[in-house]
């Protein structure tokens, strides 16, 4: 009998259908289970292909022997019609028990087969194991390139994160960057005209990787002067409410009634101190996202220098945090609201000026 | 060789479901891990899906309904507007504004209409300068996304149709007309400082004007230290006194910038007046040509229906705290009843017989504190009237009220109808049952 000869019926009357993945190996499935796969059902529909050793139907690339194997008990599990809802449910749970990279292939497998409720099982574990970690720790936790610049990496999470060690970075970036264009400022005659470039940090980046020595882009002019001045009259502005507010909460809590009291309530000692702790950290926040729409019209080799001292400074913050935090919260009790200054300054007396945030 | 699948190979269906299921805070996260997940991450469908959860945005807009040029833009501007404040704080105020909006779109436009855009961080400021205080979280976002109502400005007749459009509602009982307001910064500031001077309110004192009637002094304060709402009662210009309008133990974290537990009381009392409107519980009532939110709920408990003999009496009663007089044992609460009557469309039968009209002659009520009665009365007439029913005519409504000494009671009673009319009788007198309703301080007070 030729080989081409439809597939050899077993005694139990069974039919099996033949796959091939990519390092050449072909597989023999039961056909109910193989067909649970809509990529293979398609093929076998559509083309005919899968009834015998020569006509095995083609893997795509990402399925090898091991993962179909995976994707195969998954698939001979869930084709029977008879299992319970809590069935399923508890050989779901049990299945996606497997290390990172295993999983990440069977997502990818299951995807180029098409196998959606399988995608969806296993995107679901690969979404429980990213949840809360820090961009560093997914990045180790997948093998990732880091390829994203500092500032590109800390931009996103500006507004969503309550990390304040982000918070004081993207501060750094907005200080370091007045800095610079200062010191740009000093260097260069003509003044005239404060130019804005509003080109993203990506195109800066291809630019700095040797893209055209012409700067494209809009340019336009702004009144950064109004800027400026805006800023300052926020920090009054934000400087003289502390003041009276801390003022006001020496004053003794002054009740407006003398009478029935039975309804009324007297603010206790504690929730006032407890006001003075965040009434800070209302403003301050304020100041950071003015910092940030601090136009970007540096020369791009300071960038880089920029990028590195940052770095540098992630590096250290992180790696002595607890004792800084330590150090800042003992600073904060004590500490008056103080404006904060804008001089280029040591890390030391950017933390106590912010001290009073904790 | 076999590369390895990284996280970022995965494919777009897969990717997809991980970051929709991972929500905002840690796809942000993700995009920032490397170049090709920043990509990824970038899709606006998935902003799209997050605007939605969050916001219950369709289209993509910033908090003043500004058209955004993508979900991912507009997420991210509403996080900057509001960057200063817990995001899970933003999208509960914004929800509780949501659900009065979408109550009031179907029943009551004309009130949406008078609801001003919000107050920028600089207005609050300002307000927080110039009356000497803190405004809790909570309020501060409620003002962010509205600034109080507009009202029509005094002097005509006109007005009397405009002052009927605030928010929280009211009643009317014999001349004692009420239309609460929520305030405006402008006149919070104004209310506030008028309260000093002539109610003798320390300047110190850290409490503000947030919501008012035009007519009766009905002034709703909120304590900006403990966050807690206060109502005047009748000796509020005497003794400052006032009753508190949410229960305490709710009240937690009004100035905490961390964690997601504030809740003050300005925002539980907007939630559970947003919850009594979706629910029926209250709604619009119309007397005269004008419509206005009752305060007088419509749907039992807190409503007694009875019907006899086709004749059908609704009754419901609402605490009126700028009446009370807490210092007066016997007359410390007072409440104020509406009682809603009506033929029903089969006509007035008695005994087989079918009438085309009745005519009230007769009132008679038994009111309780608490179990006890302390009041039974008989009367002519309601209100001075003798109302006349006919079959699937509009409800014949009045209103009326008592005093109680304490904080729980009930009413019940009867009318005595004659078929036909008075003038006229066709037969002889019926009682009408008008179920008890009750009499109750309620835990949320408007």
């Amino acid at each position: 009998m030729s080989e081409g000869v439809m597939a050899v019926v077993k005694p139990e009357m069974k039919s099996y259908i033949w796959l091939q993945t990519t390092d050449g190996s072909i597989q023999q499935v039961e056909e109910e289970v193989a067909m649970f796969c809509p990529m293979i059902c398609r093929e076998i529909l559509q083309t005919g292909m899968g009834s015998s050793k020569n006509y095995a139907i083609s893997l795509p690339q990402r399925v090898n022997p091991a993962i179909l194997g995976l994707i195969l008990d998954y698939c001979r599990f869930h084709q029977v019609p008879g299992h319970s809802n809590k069935e399923r449910k508890t050989f779901n749970e049990k299945f996606v028990r497997m290390d990172t990279k295993r999983l990440c292939e069977l997502t990818s497998a299951a995807d180029s087969l098409q196998l959606k409720p399988l995608v969806d099982l296993t995107s679901r574990a690969l979404a429980r194991i990213i949840e809360g970690k820090t961009p560093e720790e997914i990045r180790e936790t997948f093998h990732l390139p880091d390829d994203l610049t500092e500032e590109e990496k800390l931009e996103p999470l500006r507004n969503i994160t309550d990390d304040p060690r982000i918070r004081l970075l993207n501060r750094l970036y907005a200080r370091k960057r007045k800095e610079l264009k200062e010191r740009e400022k000093l260097k260069n005659v003509e003044v005239e005209e404060e130019r804005v470039d509003e080109r993203s940090v990506d195109d800066l980046l291809s630019f700095i990787n040797g893209g055209d020595q012409d700067s494209k882009g809009v340019r336009t002019t702004k009144n950064k002067k109004k800027n400026r001045r805006r800023k300052e009259q926020l920090k009054h502005s934000s400087d003289s409410v502390d003041v009276n507010y801390n003022k006001e909460l020496d004053a003794a809590p002054a009740a407006c009634n003398q009478g029935n009291i039975d309804n009324i309530l007297v603010p206790t000692r504690s929730k006032t101190s407890k006001l003075q702790d965040s009434s800070a950290v209302i403003f301050s926040p304020k100041m950071e996202f003015d910092d940030a729409d601090i136009d970007d019209d540096i020369d791009p080799a300071m960038k880089e220098e920029l990028d590195r001292e940052v770095e540098d400074f992630a590096r250290r913050l992180n790696s002595d945090w607890p004792e800084r935090m330590q150090e800042i919260l003992s600073l904060g009790h004590e500490r008056r609201l103080v404006p904060m200054s804008i001089n280029g300054e040591g890390p030391m007396s950017r933390f106590s000026s912010l001290g009073r945030r904790y | 060789m076999e590369r390895e699948v990284g996280l970022d190979q995965l494919g777009d269906l897969a990717l997809h479901i991980i970051l929709s299921k991972l929500g905002p805070e840690d796809t942000v996260r993700v995009s920032c891990v490397s170049r090709r997940l920043r990509l990824s991450t970038s899709e606006d469908s998935l902003w799209a899906l997050f605007c939605f959860q969050d916001l219950q945005l369709s289209t993509p807009q910033d908090h003043q309904g500004n058209p955004a040029s993508s979900f991912k833009a507009a997420y991210q501007l509403w996080r900057e507007a509001f960057a200063m404040y817990p995001w899970p704080l933003v999208k509960r105020v914004k929800r509780c504004w949501d659900k009065l909006k979408n109550w009031l779109s179907n029943d009551f436009p004309e009130v949406e209409a008078t609801l001003r855009s919000g107050a920028s961080e600089s207005d609050i400021q300002q307000l927080e300068t110039r009356l000497k205080v803190k405004l809790p979280l909570p309020t501060r976002l409620l003002y962010r996304f509205h600034d109080g109502q507009e009202r029509t400005d005094e002097g005509h007749s006109s007005t009397w149709l405009g002052s009927s459009l605030g928010i929280i509602g009211g009643y009317s009982f014999y001349n004692h007309l009420v239309n609460v307001y929520l305030l405006p910064i402008s006149q919070v500031i104004e209310g506030t400082r008028m309260v000093i001077r002539h109610l003798g309110f320390s300047s110190r004192s850290k409490y503000i004007v947030v919501a008012a009637s035009a007519y009766r002094p009905k002034k709703f304060f909120l304590n900006c230290t403990n966050g807690q709402l206060y109502v005047g009662t009748s000796n509020l210009p005497t003794d400052g006194e006032m009753i508190q309008c949410v229960p305490n133990a709710l009240i937690r974290s009004v100035h905490d910038l961390h964690g997601d537990q504030q809740q003050d009381a300005m925002l539980l009392w907007l939630e559970e007046h947003g919850r009594r409107l979706e629910n029926g519980i209250i709604k619009v009532c119309e007397e005269g040509n004008v419509r206005s939110i009752s305060l007088f709920p419509e749907v039992p408990p807190l409503c007694s229906t009875a019907v006899t003999n086709g004749v059908q009496v609704r009754a419901s009663a609402a605490f009126v705290p700028e009446l009370a007089n807490l210092q007066d044992s016997a007359e410390k609460y007072l409440f104020a009843y509406s009682i809603r009557m009506s033929l029903l469309p089969g006509g007035c039968i008695i005994d087989g017989m079918t009438f085309s009209s009745c005519q009230l002659n007769w009132r008679h009520w038994i009111i309780r504190a608490n179990e006890a009665i302390i009041s039974d009365v008989n009367g002519e007439a309601v209100i001075g009237q003798f109302p006349l029913l006919h079959p699937g005519e509009n409800e014949f409504v009045y209103e009326s009220c008592t005093p109680l000494s304490s904080s729980s009671g009930s009413v019940e009673g009867s009318f005595t109808f004659v078929p036909g009319r008075l003038a006229d009788p066709k037969g002889r007198p019926f009682d009408v049952q008008v179920a008890r309703f009750p009499l109750q301080k309620p835990d949320y007070v408007f």
